[in-house]
């Protein structure tokens, strides 16, 4: 059985979903668009739950909302879960009454009933449910307090359909009544509902019905009596005359249900906002916190994790594989492969994992705490100079994690041509794949200076996206851009919620270092296993190596024109952290010494500058370019962002190792 | 008046919203922002930056040339 979680943004929609789910049964996509679809195993086994994109009513404004939409009308759901913040009732019922008159049966969890109880409001849950006629259920989802009952509640007997009816005055009845004589009567949404929405102007809605009917009609009716009611009632809009009826009946509800005592005490958001929020304060507290994650991230928490984990891979688990493998008189060929392939190549990305969650950790922080939206505003103004919009700031920052779930989180953004934008940005935001590549290198030469050097490629990655924002934005015209934002009450995130959280975006890393890292890395290894001359050839005398010389000439202005640096280079494609396993194995990292030992040989600090830089900005990985093309459905788009990723990588890098052997620095 | 030449803290009732761009007319709607709604400025961001805003028991940020479009009369 399939439940649907609708609510408002920033309700506690996704600790609720966490709560009443053990696990994602799966993470998909939704047909046709590429917002992620997460559906979950309910905890008592009775059926799945579909966690949809908050929205504040059904009328969709952005691509992320519609999805809402689409999944009400063309879902195959047996039951909805409408999430409503109790201390915001008056807004989050707009969504509920929306909900209530399409008629799927329903069960309200009202939640935030302590946040409601210390602003001195008091909700008659009764008298709430019988006004509504469907079961309500007080509960508080970042503890789980109530969830329990929720769940016992959950099955299609006990959901109710209610018999809500709004009166929308005699003229939107009359017209509602129209319009449903003209609609298909086969329809198994209620024809009701179907009229309401179109009448509010819902794209989603009014597509859908474009394809079976012809809608002159409708729409004259419409427009006919917008004007009676511009006339009659001094209204702007039937949509914001539809809303206010909408209102009356909620405030008709509230007045029976809730009791309000003034309380004036400063909530804690309003304190830590005077800081935050501050003209001065705000953006050095924003930029101390960055400088702060970065530190933890890789020099205070991440590099020791990182060291230990190392000393594990290429010592005990390494020489005891050798050991097994030789008992057990494997081939040479087959002792390679593991001993150097597998272990070798994989291990070395399975290192940074603990740089790679610490990371995630604190994107969640972010996120769940409430701050995020902050960002958004404190960087808009920087960001409204170069043709952005405050929003775009998030997905940049998502972009750090790993781009794609950035470019995807670029739905949020309204306007289309600044969504378009941000997403051929994003890949200029230093992945943590990328990471891989600057731990083994800053490790080798910047040791004293860890944290600075990886930040400063960070900062690189920011500016040059900002100068190509205002380039690309002279040519992708911005009409007017949008920035609403609701500053949602800072909340004390969850520990169950952040470490949920946490691993739903990291254990891609390790999934990918199981399968995609594996494979690329077995296939490197073949190909600098076997030459012309047969197999067990020196590594020089390979088919990498010789197919790799031929490109490598190109590199030589950058500092790096060896047909390994070549060889990793269009191995990172695959996936960015195949760069670091690809050396290990094309560099055949022999018993007792260690990458860094040779790259040190190999590279100089200049030259290990550039080429970081490089591996910075070239060409987004392959899921990257393939997310870039099923966000922005067109091909030109991909091809544009791996284009100019090269050029840029390679103008940028030529400037930086050119620039710095005049300088004499770093050789 | 425009909302940005009130003082900040202070509360005003929106008299006006039908200069704003229609995109964000609807987004306030949404929050339940409209004509006759109690509104006041709380912050604002350096060099001409986003105002946040404290509107329906909800906080909310505008960038200034959308606030500027706000007509508010003494509430």
């Amino acid at each position: 059985m399939e439940f649907a979680l609708f609510g408002n943004p920033n309700t506690g929609k996704t600790s609720l979903f966490n709560i009443l789910t053990d696990s994602y049964a799966y993470v998909g996509n939704w047909s046709g668009v590429t917002v992620e679809k997460k559906v979950g195993d309910l905890s008592n086994n009775k059926g799945q739950l579909i966690d949809l994109p908050g929205i504040y009513t059904i009328n969709p404004l952005s691509k992320d909302e519609a999805v809402a939409t689409e999944y009400l009308m063309n879902g195959s759901f047996e039951g909805i879960i409408n999430i409503v913040d109790a201390s915001q009732l008056l807004r989050n019922l707009q969504l509920t009454i929306q909900l209530l008159e399409f008629g799927a049966p329903m069960i309200v969890g009202l939640n935030m009933i302590d946040v409601a109880k210390s602003k001195g409001i008091r909700i008659d849950q009764e008298k709430l449910e019988e006004r509504l006629g469907v079961p309500i259920i007080p509960i508080i989802a970042r503890t789980g307090k109530g969830c329990d009952r929720l769940l016992d509640n959950l099955s299609v007997h006990q959901l109710k359909t209610s018999s809500i009816k709004i009166d929308y005055g005699p003229e939107i009845e009359k017209l509602i009544e129209e319009i449903m004589r003209l609609l298909p009567s086969y329809s198994k949404i209620s024809r009701r509902w179907l009229a309401i929405q179109l009448i509010d102007a819902n794209f989603v809605v009014r597509n859908k019905l474009n394809e079976i009917m012809d809608l002159s009609l409708v729409d004259y009716l419409i427009k006919d009596c917008e004007k009676k009611i511009q006339q009659r009632y001094g209204e702007k809009s039937i949509r914001q005359f539809l809303f206010k009826r909408r209102q009356q009946f909620i405030q008709s509800i509230l007045a029976d249900c809730v009791t309000k005592q003034s309380v004036n005490k400063k909530s804690y958001t309003e304190i830590i906002d005077a800081i935050v929020t501050n003209s001065v304060f705000g953006v050095i507290t924003f930029l101390g916190l960055m400088f702060l994650i970065f530190k933890l991230t890789f020099d205070w928490l991440g590099s020791p994790l990182s060291d230990f984990l190392d000393g594990l891979i290429s010592g005990p688990i390494s020489g005891g594989m050798e050991i097994i493998l030789e008992a057990l008189h494997v081939t040479p060929f087959i002792q390679s492969l593991i001993l150097e392939g597998i272990i070798g190549g994989v291990g070395g990305v399975l290192v940074f994992v603990p740089q790679i969650f610490i990371l995630f950790f604190f994107i969640s922080l972010l996120e769940d705490s409430g701050y995020m939206s902050r960002i958004a505003v404190i960087m808009d103004r920087i960001l409204e100079l170069v043709g952005l919009n405050g929003k775009a700031f998030i997905p940049l920052i998502i972009g750090f994690g790993c781009n794609v779930p950035g470019i995807m989180a670029a739905r949020t953004i309204e306007h289309p041509k600044e969504r378009l934008l941000t997403i051929l940005l994003t890949p200029m935001m230093s992945c943590s794949a990328r990471l891989t590549v600057y731990s083994l290198f800053v490790s080798v030469f910047f040791e004293q200076h860890k944290a600075l050097i990886v930040l400063s490629l960070y900062v690189l990655g920011i500016v040059v996206a900002i100068l190509l924002a205002k380039i690309f934005s002279l040519f992708i015209k911005t009409e007017e851009s949008i920035f609403v934002i609701e500053l949602p009450p800072y909340r004390v995130p969850q520990v169950r919620t952040l470490l949920r959280s946490t691993w739903d975006k990291g254990k891609g890393f390790v999934k990918k270092a199981g399968t995609f890292i594996l494979g690329g890395t077995v296939v490197i290894w073949l190909l600098s296993y076997v030459g012309p001359a047969g197999t067990n050839v020196e590594a020089d005398e390979s088919f990498l190596a010789l197919f790799s010389q031929w490109i490598a000439p190109l590199f030589a202005p950058l500092g790096f024109g060896t047909w390994q640096a070549a060889a990793s280079l269009f191995t990172g494609f695959l996936a960015k952290e195949i760069v670091v396993s690809s050396m290990n194995v094309i560099y055949f990292v022999p018993d007792g010494e260690s990458l860094q030992h040779i790259v040190s040989g190999v590279f100089t600090p200049l030259s290990a500058y550039s080429f970081m830089v490089f591996i910075l900005l070239y060409v987004p990985c392959l899921a990257t370019v393939a997310t870039i093309k099923k966000e922005t459905d067109s091909k030109k788009w991909m091809l544009f962002s791996i284009i100019y990723g090269l050029m840029v990588a390679y103008t940028i890098s030529f400037i930086i190792y050119q620039g710095g052997r005049l300088l004499g620095i770093g050789q | 008046m425009k909302l940005t030449e009130g003082q900040l803290g202070e509360t005003y009732r929106i008299q006006n919203l039908s200069n704003l761009h229609e995109i964000v007319q609807k987004r306030l709607l949404d929050l339940g922002v409209i004509e006759g709604v109690e509104i006041s400025c709380i912050h604002k961001m350096p060099f001409g930056g986003p105002y946040i805003l404290e509107v329906c028991g909800q906080q909310i940020s505008l960038r200034k040339k959308d606030v500027e479009c706000i007509e508010v009369e003494e509430a």
